[in-house]
């Protein structure tokens, strides 16, 4: 049976404070200390919302699958280059734990109570791996809905992300969420390809 | 479509050396491989010592110029090669498209380090960009890809230190589910001091010995090193007439959901992934667990919770150890590495040793295994459990 999609966000790095206005009072505590981080919560958050997700999920069914290309990489220069400036004493253990790729999926987890699978790629086919990689899982049966998505440089220097919630079919329907597409070519229709 | 996942080759670098029989006497005897950090100047921190692979500078190539490859690129190449020679399937995966899925946390770092550096020495524009040709993290596996000629495609799991057992799952999968029908997989991860810095600044690192499971334990050892295992769906395997080592037979995967470094402290995730990986393997008995073991407070403790959680009353019985107390936290490839070892544990019928466990701890009520113990092992489940809450388990199999 073919997954479906039932929700779906593209935000900037641009746009997230109204988005997270939206979403107070309904996070988890969490921590900002990087913008990609932000931009990852308030885009799931909204993708959430869009497809009837309630929250904080608690939910070891619900999984989240991020591919991130050259991105982080900014975090990785603020951090290593405070320790070749300070030297070691310049090594942040606050933004340590972000230098790694999957602090963003961590974080998302973290502030919607996601408890299923948590993945991060690094894709080099942007996001056609992950997107495949989440509809494998679904297909399998080692997750029943899926958050799935990129976090990427923009052209113009913002930082962009874009999101599907993946889901089973029959939880779909069960739950008697609007469905998008589940013919053949979904993927292509509903997510751009670079 | 139930196919069966086995094991024709495998390849392991640590601090005991490269190759699966040194490493192997190494383990079951016991040796030390953390040692005084040379490869930059530690003494500021507050550990001096780590497992580096002292005597390993290059590997060679056939087909890749060496010239400005990252230490992560020669590790993971020398390390596949005695995987895909073991395995005889260098000339088949240059001709039948198979999967690469491999994990690590920094890809070729050292580069990125002595590009930032350069960066801050001359100023941006005299700083070698070629630096950055063999930096981010699938850059390597494009490396190995180009070096074996290899057909296929490739994944790269970036999950901090769950990334190798994610790049294993990811490889059963594909077979099982008929997407391939040859896997290459494991992790990598080279010792640099972006992470010895990062785990410095957490007070994460032990200043004087790791102790996992200890009452003592103050910290882990950083280490580096690469292991590669050569997956192969069974009749492909037979007909070929290939040498089955041992079978891959589950895994799971689950998140925290709780914290940015602490696990969370019921290892009530940690204990979902350990199911989700005993069911994927059908239920089998296990018979030795090669856990994450770090030797740091909050992990032990919570992976004590998890294995009771998850396997019950007989979790007390089962012989456990963490290879981490010789070689290290190798960070993304560890879960690769553990399962190389994992695999030699089930072939030698040997249950590895926990190095540096003196005194028991009561939060700790596990069969923490001192000294290698032979031991009737058929099953074996490896533990990688990352930042951020990232829990994977692997279930590898003698094969019968």
């Amino acid at each position: 049976m073919k997954p479906v999609v039932t929700g779906r966000s593209v935000l900037t790095s641009r746009e997230t404070g109204p988005e997270l206005d939206k979403l107070i009072g309904r996070l988890k505590q969490v921590r900002f200390v990087h913008d990609l981080e932000l931009l990852t919560v308030v885009s799931v958050g909204k993708l959430l919302d869009e497809a009837g997700i309630i929250y904080p999920a608690g939910n070891p069914g619900l999984s989240i699958y991020i591919g991130i290309d050259d991105a982080v990489e900014d975090i990785k220069d603020e951090y290593f280059n405070n320790i070749l400036k300070e030297g070691m004493m310049g090594a942040s253990p606050l933004l340590f734990p972000y230098t790694s790729p999957n602090a963003l999926a961590a974080q998302a987890s973290i502030a919607f109570d996601i408890r299923g699978e948590s993945i991060t790629v690094s894709v080099k086919d942007f996001c056609r791996d992950v997107i495949k990689y989440a509809v494998d899982c679904i297909v399998q049966g080692y997750t029943i809905m899926a958050v799935a998505g990129l976090i990427s440089i923009s052209p113009d220097d913002a930082y962009s992300a874009e999101f599907l919630l993946i889901e089973n079919r029959n939880s779909a329907l069960r739950r008697g969420a609007k469905i998008y597409s589940y013919n053949g070519d979904w993927m292509n229709e509903y997510f751009r390809f670079d | 479509m139930n196919r069966r996942v086995v094991i024709t080759g495998i390849g392991i670098s640590t601090a005991h050396g490269t190759g699966k029989d040194i490493n192997w006497e190494r383990t079951q005897a016991g040796v030390s491989g953390i040692k005084n950090i040379t490869s930059f100047d530690a003494s500021g921190y507050m550990a001096g010592q780590g497992g580096e692979i002292k005597g390993f500078k290059k590997t060679f190539f056939n087909n890749l110029r060496d010239k400005r490859l990252d230490r992560a690129t020669h590790l993971l190449v020398h390390t596949a090669r005695e995987a895909l020679l073991e395995s005889g399937i260098v000339d088949i995966i240059k001709d039948k498209p198979a999967l690469l899925s491999l994990g690590t946390t920094l890809g070729g770092m050292l580069s990125g380090e002595l590009f930032h550096r350069e960066t801050i020495a001359k100023g941006l524009n005299r700083a070698r960009l070629s630096l950055l040709n063999d930096y981010l993290a699938y850059n390597q596996a494009v490396n190995l890809m180009r070096e074996f000629n290899f057909a296929g495609d490739f994944m790269i799991f970036s999950n901090a230190c769950a990334s190798g057992s994610n790049a294993i799952g990811h490889a059963l999968n594909s077979i099982r589910s008929g997407c391939c029908d040859i896997a290459v997989c494991g992790g990598y991860d080279t010792m640099c001091e972006f992470t010895f810095a990062g785990f410095n600044s957490l007070m994460a690192l032990s200043p004087s010995l790791c102790r996992p499971f200890d009452r003592n334990r103050d910290g882990l050892a950083l280490g580096e090193g690469a292991g590669i295992l050569v997956l192969e769906e069974a009749g492909h395997a037979i007909g070929r007439g290939a040498k089955i080592l041992g079978e891959a037979a589950g895994y799971g995967e689950a998140s925290d959901a709780y914290h940015m470094t602490a696990p969370e402290p019921s290892g009530r995730s940690a204990a979902l992934a350990i199911t989700r990986a005993w069911n994927d393997a059908g239920k089998p008995v296990i018979d030795y667990i090669n856990a994450h073991g770090t030797g740091t407070k909050y992990n032990d403790t919570m992976e004590t919770n998890a294995i009771v959680s998850a396997l019950g009353e007989r979790a007390g019985d089962i012989p456990v150890s963490s290879t981490k107390s010789m070689v290290g936290h190798i960070l993304g490839g560890a879960g690769a590495v553990e399962a190389v070892i994992s695999l030699l544990a089930i072939r030698h019928k040997t249950v590895p040793p926990t190095l540096n466990y003196e005194n028991p701890d009561p939060g700790c009520g596990l069969n923490i295994v001192k000294q290698a113990v032979g031991h009737n092992i058929k099953t074996v489940l490896s533990n990688s459990f990352g930042f951020g809450g990232s829990n994977a388990a692997v279930i590898l199999k003698e094969y019968v």
